[in-house]
């Protein structure tokens, strides 16, 4: 159970309860750093460093270690994020990983702070370059949900300006001709001007109506649309939920987010000889399309699904 | 799948959180007759501990149950009755249900769910008390019930197909073992059972809970941590000799750790919540049960008491026990 | 019914639920209610009907847009209903309607959105084991949703076998007609490639009218299976040895209207072998879907003119008509 250690409130006598977290990782409930920290600054119930106000955030592992150490994982990546091609050899790669879990482990357990903390600045010094360069450098997955992003908002705006032009063009050439065929109709028949205008106000209301309910149905799609965007955002599988119209559809396979080892890929499952610890489907199973390999997947799936949800 | 079930996303619990609905539900109940118990009669309501260990001893019989349970049952169903049950008793408490006949409307209704066909009088067949006609009537009575109180929520993922799937990998992918894996399906399985009578279920991902019982296996078979390190190694793709092989990226070592870390912390739980029944508790089970009846005999008194107090105070608010306190309301054509 | 919904009409009934049309007051949209009946009936005895509870069950897990959405389950003591989006049509109606035009590009775009429905299903390994036109819902934005999932369920279980007693006939696999124990998403493509034919024939490629006659009509049309095209077909329990009648035509000849690429999709799927059968992202990744004419815009798809003043779909929901629909259990 989490409780604050200064003002001894907890979980019970505080249903919100928010424990907050700040770089030497002793914990206190949110109440009591907007007291003690009132002033933007001041020291550590605990260890009595000298601590900002907004160096708190919420507390999310039930040890704070975890959450010290994140924390100080987040910052270190910032000033640590070197990839295999800046460096020559995969060892010198390898040593600079390891050096890099040597200074976390330093900074969370304390040891040789003034020391780790001088190699770190250095270190930011000497490849104030390279780090710069990193920076700007997205990572790949990044970039994938950005070009999705991108190429769903072109086809939203194609499909907007479509509708438009088509809009606009009917309605251009439906009151040109409109107009001037009232006109002779006045000028030649024999009918009394107002049937005839009452006829044409008639049929303007009809049109009015109609292009009411094409407007409803294009804001029930709109609706529409983001309902299941919404669903499929909260479901973290990214299917491709606008359809494709007027151009050639290539299909991405549907990925699941495992959150869990990779799984292996059919070839794999029997190359790797995973169908050896699996009974064997019988003939009349593989006559009606039930393989092995398909309970094997099955059970390899399931077992890696959320492993690493922590 | 399970990381975007139901499961994960309503039945899934911290330990404090589970503790302080536990809590919540037990406070609301009694808070309910406060105004009108006399505390005498205040002394018969249980605690949460108490009901949680009443529920724990129903547990017991249910798995004995299930393990005689004609024709044989696969364990999935019991795993998803059971779970039913602690989700049901997040939301109501032993002493305004009939616990017994919870748990047996949980197993008709896994066995619906995990599609073992079976119909009312056979399943009725395997209960040893009362009378089998009222017995399948008020099973038949709690299924509507029952799934309102899940909230619908029917699907139940269970840990033992990931753990085939392991084991699977492990046989696969560990090839220098000295031993033959099997042998730690035993105690993998009985891992299973006392995991059953806890709450490691409303906790922890099924992939995981069953990591859990592979690592148990192999403990029971005297190994260390090192066969479960070496296994997550290699689905993760970290080479041994990582230094100079190849890169090692930091979160992988990191994903390693906490699958460790994650394991044994459930392994840990299971051997501090499961307490096995013991006859002396078995024996307090039954004054348990007397327990409860009196204060399901009490109940309509207390509710004719708040009914009263309503009236004398004017009749304000909803009137008591209406709607809000019956599972199932009766507004229908 | 409830508060929050207020009854428009009744649509329809079966043996084991009554459909309506509703109005939710609390976001003014329409709805269909599904109301199942519980109680001491003779149908009901073994409690809720399981039908019903596959249906809550899966559909509670999965989200799809092409796929039915269970908005809300309301319980009382005498019934359980379902709400779902109100969807206008089906594809039954559809194909039924004679002054509909169904272009190529209506048909590519139907089938996609099938596809891309049935590939989400199947990746997160369910078998809906009961595809036919009127599963298929079409509203009035052009969504076609899959629905009916009162036959659906797991697979991939090494150990449980599985009744043969699934699809309606006409769209039943040839495995099931041999009365395999065991399968996979094959049954589900087998329909699906049904469906499309009957979407260019605007009739049931192969209305059999007994198992036997439904196989006679399958290998009129496709030929019949060989050892080396379906090595194991021996195998399974009621596997009959059938010749067909005549030389078959062969599928250019019967859609002679139809693109090679499209007759390619249905041969791939209706292999006989299913192991061998397309799956559903593959067919996604054939030529048919890059090739010209392209998928229409959803809105374009045509509708029938007139509503069906009672939808006969819903009638055999929950197996009326046994000679269509067999019952499961």
């Amino acid at each position: 159970m989490r409780e604050c250690r200064k003002c001894k409130s907890n979980e019970y006598t505080n249903k919100q309860l928010v424990m907050m977290i700040n770089e030497c990782g002793h914990p206190l409930c949110k109440n009591c750093v907007d007291n003690i920290y009132a002033l933007n600054s001041g020291n550590c119930h605990v260890c009595n460093r000298l601590l900002r106000k907004n160096g708190f955030r919420e507390q999310i592992y039930d040890d704070p270690l975890i959450d010290k150490e994140t924390f100080l994982r987040r910052k270190l990546r910032k000033i640590y994020n070197l990839k295999q091609d800046d460096f020559e050899t995969l060892r010198e790669f390898g040593d600079y990983q390891e050096r890099f879990e040597t200074l976390v482990y330093n900074l969370v357990f304390e040891t040789d702070v003034v020391e780790t903390n001088a190699e770190i600045q250095a270190f930011e010094e000497k490849h104030k370059e390279q780090i710069d360069r990193n920076k700007r450098r997205l990572d790949e997955d990044q970039k994938w949900i950005e070009d999705q992003l991108r190429e769903e908002r072109a086809m939203k705006s194609r499909l907007v300006e479509h509708m438009e032009t088509d809009a606009r063009e009917k309605e251009n050439t439906t009151a040109v001709t409109d107009t001037r065929a009232i006109m002779d109709e006045l000028r030649d028949s024999n009918v009394a001007a107002e049937v005839i205008l009452d006829r044409e106000r008639k049929k303007q209301i009809e049109k009015e109506l109609e292009e009411k309910d094409e407007q409803e149905k294009r804001k029930r799609r709109n609706k529409e649309m983001l309902q299941t965007r919404k669903r499929a955002a909260e479901n973290m599988s990214f299917n491709t939920v606008i359809r494709i119209a007027g151009r050639a559809y290539v299909h991405q396979p549907l990925e699941l987010v495992i959150n869990g080892p990779p799984m292996p890929n059919p070839a794999e499952i029997e190359s790797m000889g995973y169908l050896a610890h699996i009974r064997a489907a019988s003939q009349d199973l593989i006559a009606g399309g039930y393989t092995s390999a398909l309970g094997c997947s099955r059970a390899l799936f399931e077992a890696r699904i959320d492993l690493f949800a922590f | 799948m399970y990381s975007t079930s139901t499961q994960k996303r309503e039945w899934t619990y911290t330990p404090e959180k589970l503790a302080a609905v536990r809590l919540e539900t037990n406070i609301k109940f009694r808070e309910k007759y406060e105004s009108v118990i006399t505390p005498e009669e205040l002394e018969l309501f249980v605690t949460p501990e108490e009901e949680l260990r009443m529920q724990r001893s129903i547990e017991d019989a249910a798995l004995k149950f299930a393990d005689k349970f004609r024709p044989h049952i696969w364990p999935s169903v019991k795993w998803t009755a059971l779970a039913f049950f602690k989700r049901a008793f997040l939301v109501w408490v032993p002493s305004d249900t009939s616990i017994r006949m919870v748990m047996m409307g949980c197993f008709y209704l896994a066995m619906k769910i995990d599609e073992f066909y079976i119909t009312i009088d056979d399943f009725v067949k395997n209960m040893n008390v009362g009378d089998p006609r009222q017995n399948a009537e008020r099973i038949l009575k709690l299924e509507p019930e029952l799934m309102k109180v899940l909230n619908y929520n029917l699907t139940v993922h269970c840990p033992y197909r990931p753990f085939e799937g392991h084991l699977m990998d492990m046989k696969t992918r560990m090839l220098l073992l000295n031993f033959d894996l099997e042998s730690i399906r035993r105690d993998s399985m009985r891992f299973f059972q006392n995991a059953l009578q806890t709450d490691v279920l409303l906790v922890y991902p099924p992939s995981q809970i069953a990591l859990a019982a592979i690592n148990f296996g192999l403990h029971a078979q005297g190994k260390s941590d090192e066969i479960l390190r070496e296994f997550l190694r290699k689905m993760i793709g970290i080479e041994e000799d990582s230094w100079s092989a190849r890169d090692v990226r930091p979160e992988d070592l990191e994903k390693l750790e906490k699958t460790v870390t994650r394991v044994n912390h459930i392994m840990r739980e299971v051997e501090k919540q499961f307490v096995a029944v013991t006859e002396q508790e078995r024996e307090n089970h039954k004054f348990f049960q007397s327990r409860l009846s009196q204060i399901q005999n009490l109940l309509p008194i207390l509710n004719e008491r708040r009914k009263e107090a309503w009236r004398a105070g004017g009749c304000i608010g909803q009137e008591p026990g209406l709607v809000t306190e019956a599972p199932v309301d009766s507004d229908d054509e | 019914m409830s508060k929050r919904y207020e009854t428009i009409r009744h649509l329809g009934e079966g043996q084991f639920a009554n459909v309506y049309m509703a109005k939710d007051l609390e976001t003014g949209e329409v709805v269909a209610i599904k109301k199942i009946k519980l109680g001491s009936r003779e149908e009901a005895k073994d409690g809720i009907n399981r039908t019903a509870i596959r249906e809550i069950k899966l559909l509670k897990e999965i989200h799809h847009d092409n796929i039915i959405t269970l908005r809300d389950v309301i319980g009382h003591r005498t019934s359980i209903q379902l709400v779902f989006d109100f969807m206008d049509t089906d594809l039954e109606h559809v194909v039924k309607d004679q002054s509909i035009i169904l272009s190529p590009s209506h048909i590519k775009n139907i089938t996609m959105q099938m596809l891309l429905g049935m590939e989400f299903l199947h990746t997160h390994w369910i078998l809906h084991r009961d595809l036919k036109p009127n599963n298929l819902l079409l509203n009035n934005m052009g969504r076609v949703k899959v629905t009916d999932f009162g036959l659906a369920r797991f697979f991939g279980s090494p150990n449980r076998n599985y009744t043969h007693q699934v699809v309606t006939r006409w769209y039943r696999a040839p495995e099931l007609l041999f009365g395999a124990r065991s399968y996979g998403v094959g049954i589900d493509i087998w329909s699906i490639g049904c469906i499309i034919a009957e979407l260019l024939l605007r009739n049931p490629i192969f209305p059999g009218d007994s198992d036997i006659d439904q196989l006679v009509k399958i290998f009129n049309v496709l030929g019949c299976p060989t050892d080396e095209s379906w090595p194991t077909m021996k195998t399974m329990n009621s596997y009959v040895n059938i010749k067909p009648q005549n030389e078959t035509p062969g599928l250019n000849f019967i859609f002679s209207a139809a693109p090679q690429d499209l007759i390619d999709l249905m041969t791939g799927m209706w292999v006989f072998d299913p192991v061998k059968r397309l799956t559903c992202t593959q067919s996604l990744q054939m030529e048919y879907f890059r090739a010209q004419p392209y998928c229409c815009l959803d809105e374009e798809l045509p509708l029938p003119n007139k509503k069906p003043a009672k939808r006969t779909r819903r009638l055999e929901e929950d197996g009326s008509h046994p000679a269509r629909r067999l019952i499961f259990d």
